[in-house]
C-alpha cells in the first residue's frame, strides 16, 4: 500500500484517484503515527506555496518523521510542492528550511520569452537510466510551477528546458524521490511513473 | 499554445449558453469528462454558472474521474473553499466575483496555494459604442481591473469574452491581444472560437491558451451535441 499524506496542503485525492486507476491501494495518512506495516512508500503531494506547505507539514507532525525517515528509510515521493520541500531551502521563502533530504536551493524560474508560471505539457529528457521514467522517449509530462531546481542534470535525473535553462524535474537520491511536474495528471506516462514508484517500493520492501 | 475544453454546469448538469444566457442542457458531465480523458486531452476548465458556493459532492465525483489537469471555477468565496477544491483533486482554482468582492482573500488564497494554482477570470464585454468592459461592474475601467488583479498575484488570467460566447463566431483577437499586453503571467482567452481551423491560425500567434467551449460540444449546423476533440487530425495535439 502506498501512504499518501494528508498534510493540509495539496491534491490529496487527485494522487488516490491515479493509484486506483492502476489498481494499487492507498490509504491517506494525517500524521506519522498512521503509517501501518502495510505502508510499502509515501507520497507528498503538493499545491501551495513552500511556506505554506513546510508549515503544514511541521504541524502535522509530518517534518521531524520526514527528516528522521532520512533518505535511506521508507521510500518517499515528492510531487511538485512536495518535490520543492525534499530540498534545502525556497526563494519563494526564503526563511523557511526545507527538509533538506536533497542539498540545494529551490529558485525562482528563468525569466525569457516563456511567461513564469511554467505551465503546461513539457518535453523531459532523462539523462541516463531512470528508475521513475523508465527510457520513455519523446514524452512530455504537465508541469504547473513558478520555482523549480535549476541546475545540470546527474545521471538518473531528468530536465526540462525553459527559457533557455535546465531545469530539474525528476530527481532521486537513495530512496527519495522528487518529481516537479504532476504524474497524477499526465495521462498514461503519468500513471507509469506512479507505478514504477509503487514497483521500486515493493522491491525495497522485499530485499 | 494550449487549448482548453471549457465545460460549463449548472446543478450538476452539462449546458451551454449563448453570452451566457439561453441556457441548454447537454447531459452528463462525468460522461463529456470520461470523454475527454479517452481523446487524451490536455487539460480541462469546469466552471460552475450557477452556484453560491461549490458543490463539493458533485465536485469530488468529477474530479476523480479527470486524468489531466482541471481547473474549478464557481462559487469559491473563500480560502477554505479553495483548499478543499485543490484537496478533491483540482489542480487550479479559478476566481472570478472574488476579485471585486474581496480581493484580500484573493491575495491569501494566492498565498497559500501559490500564484500558479490560482486563476482570475475576468468576463469581458462591450458597450453601445463597442468599448471594452467588465461584464460584472460596468462602472470599473477593464484595464485598472487587470492591473489590479495582477497585484494579487494571480498566475494566471482567464479573459473570457461573454459577448461572443456560444455564439462560434470566431475570437475577436485584437481586443484579447491589447488586453493579453497589460499581463505578465500566462493568459487563457476564450468565447466564440468557431472551427479548428480558427485555432490552428490561432497557433501562430503567441498566445499561451486558448478556451473552447461550444466547438468540442456540438457538431454541425443543426448542433447536435457531440463531444469531439479532433485536434491531431489537425496537428495541434
Amino acid at each position: 500500500m502506498i501512504g499518501i499524506l494528508d498534510y493540509g496542503l495539496g491534491n490529496v485525492l487527485a494522487v488516490r484517484s491515479a493509484y486506483r486507476e492502476i489498481g494499487v491501494k492507498t490509504c491517506l495518512l494525517s500524521e506519522p503515527s498512521d503509517i501501518s506495516s502495510e505502508v510499502l512508500g509515501l507520497v507528498i503531494p503538493g499545491v501551495g506555496s513552500f511556506g505554506e506547505g513546510v508549515h503544514c507539514l511541521e504541524n502535522t507532525g509530518w517534518f521531524s518523521y520526514l527528516k528522521d525517515n532520512g533518505v535511506r528509510g521508507l521510500p518517499v515521493l515528492g510531487i511538485c510542492l512536495g518535490m520543492q520541500m525534499l530540498f534545502t531551502s525556497s526563494e519563494e521563502d526564503s526563511a523557511i528550511n526545507g527538509l533538506n533530504l536533497i542539498k540545494g536551493k529551490i529558485r525562482l524560474l528563468p525569466k525569457g520569452e516563456k511567461p513564469v508560471p511554467n505551465m503546461g505539457w513539457c518535453d523531459v529528457v532523462n539523462l541516463g537510466e531512470s528508475i521513475l521514467l523508465n527510457e520513455i522517449l519523446d514524452v512530455k509530462y504537465y508541469h504547473v510551477h513558478s520555482y523549480g531546481y535549476r541546475s545540470t542534470a546527474n545521471q538518473g535525473s531528468s530536465y526540462i528546458i525553459f527559457n533557455g535553462e535546465p531545469v530539474i524535474v525528476s530527481i532521486k537520491l537513495n530512496n527519495i524521490f522528487g518529481l516537479q511536474f504532476h504524474p497524477e495528471k499526465s495521462l498514461k506516462q503519468g500513471l507509469q511513473a506512479l507505478n514504477n514508484f509503487y514497483s521500486y517500493c515493493l522491491n525495497e520492501n522485499n530485499s | 499554445m494550449r487549448i482548453i475544453p471549457s465545460l460549463l454546469l449548472n446543478n450538476r448538469a452539462l449546458v451551454k449558453t449563448v453570452s451566457f444566457s439561453g441556457e441548454r442542457y447537454l447531459g452528463d458531465p462525468i460522461n463529456a469528462v470520461r470523454l475527454f480523458n479517452e481523446y487524451d486531452a490536455h487539460e480541462i476548465v469546469i466552471l460552475d454558472i450557477n452556484c453560491n458556493e461549490p458543490d463539493f459532492e458533485f465536485l469530488e465525483k468529477l474530479a476523480s474521474k479527470c486524468r489531466m489537469p482541471v481547473a474549478y471555477g464557481g462559487g469559491i468565496n473563500t480560502l477554505e473553499q479553495a483548499l478543499k477544491v485543490i484537496k478533491l483533486g483540482y489542480d487550479k482554482v479559478i476566481l472570478s466575483r472574488l476579485l471585486l468582492k474581496n480581493p484580500d482573500e484573493v491575495e491569501k488564497i494566492v498565498s497559500h496555494l501559490g500564484s500558479q494554482s490560482v486563476i482570475a477570470c475576468i468576463e469581458i464585454e462591450r458597450d453601445n459604442k463597442g468599448v471594452l468592459g467588465l461584464r460584472l461592474h460596468k462602472k470599473i475601467n477593464l484595464v485598472n481591473h487587470i492591473r489590479q488583479v495582477s497585484r494579487l498575484g494571480v498566475g494566471e488570467f482567464f479573459l473570457y469574452d461573454s459577448d461572443r460566447e456560444g455564439s462560434r463566431k470566431g475570437l475577436l483577437i485584437n481586443d484579447f491581444l491589447m488586453l493579453k499586453a497589460e499581463i505578465d503571467v500566462p493568459v487563457i482567452i476564450g468565447g466564440g472560437v468557431e472551427s479548428y481551423n480558427e485555432l490552428r491560425e490561432l497557433s501562430s500567434m503567441g498566445l499561451d491558451a486558448v478556451a473552447v467551449g461550444s466547438l468540442f460540444v456540438y457538431f454541425g449546423k443543426r448542433e447536435a451535441v457531440l463531444i469531439n476533440y479532433d485536434l491531431r487530425k489537425y496537428g495541434l495535439y
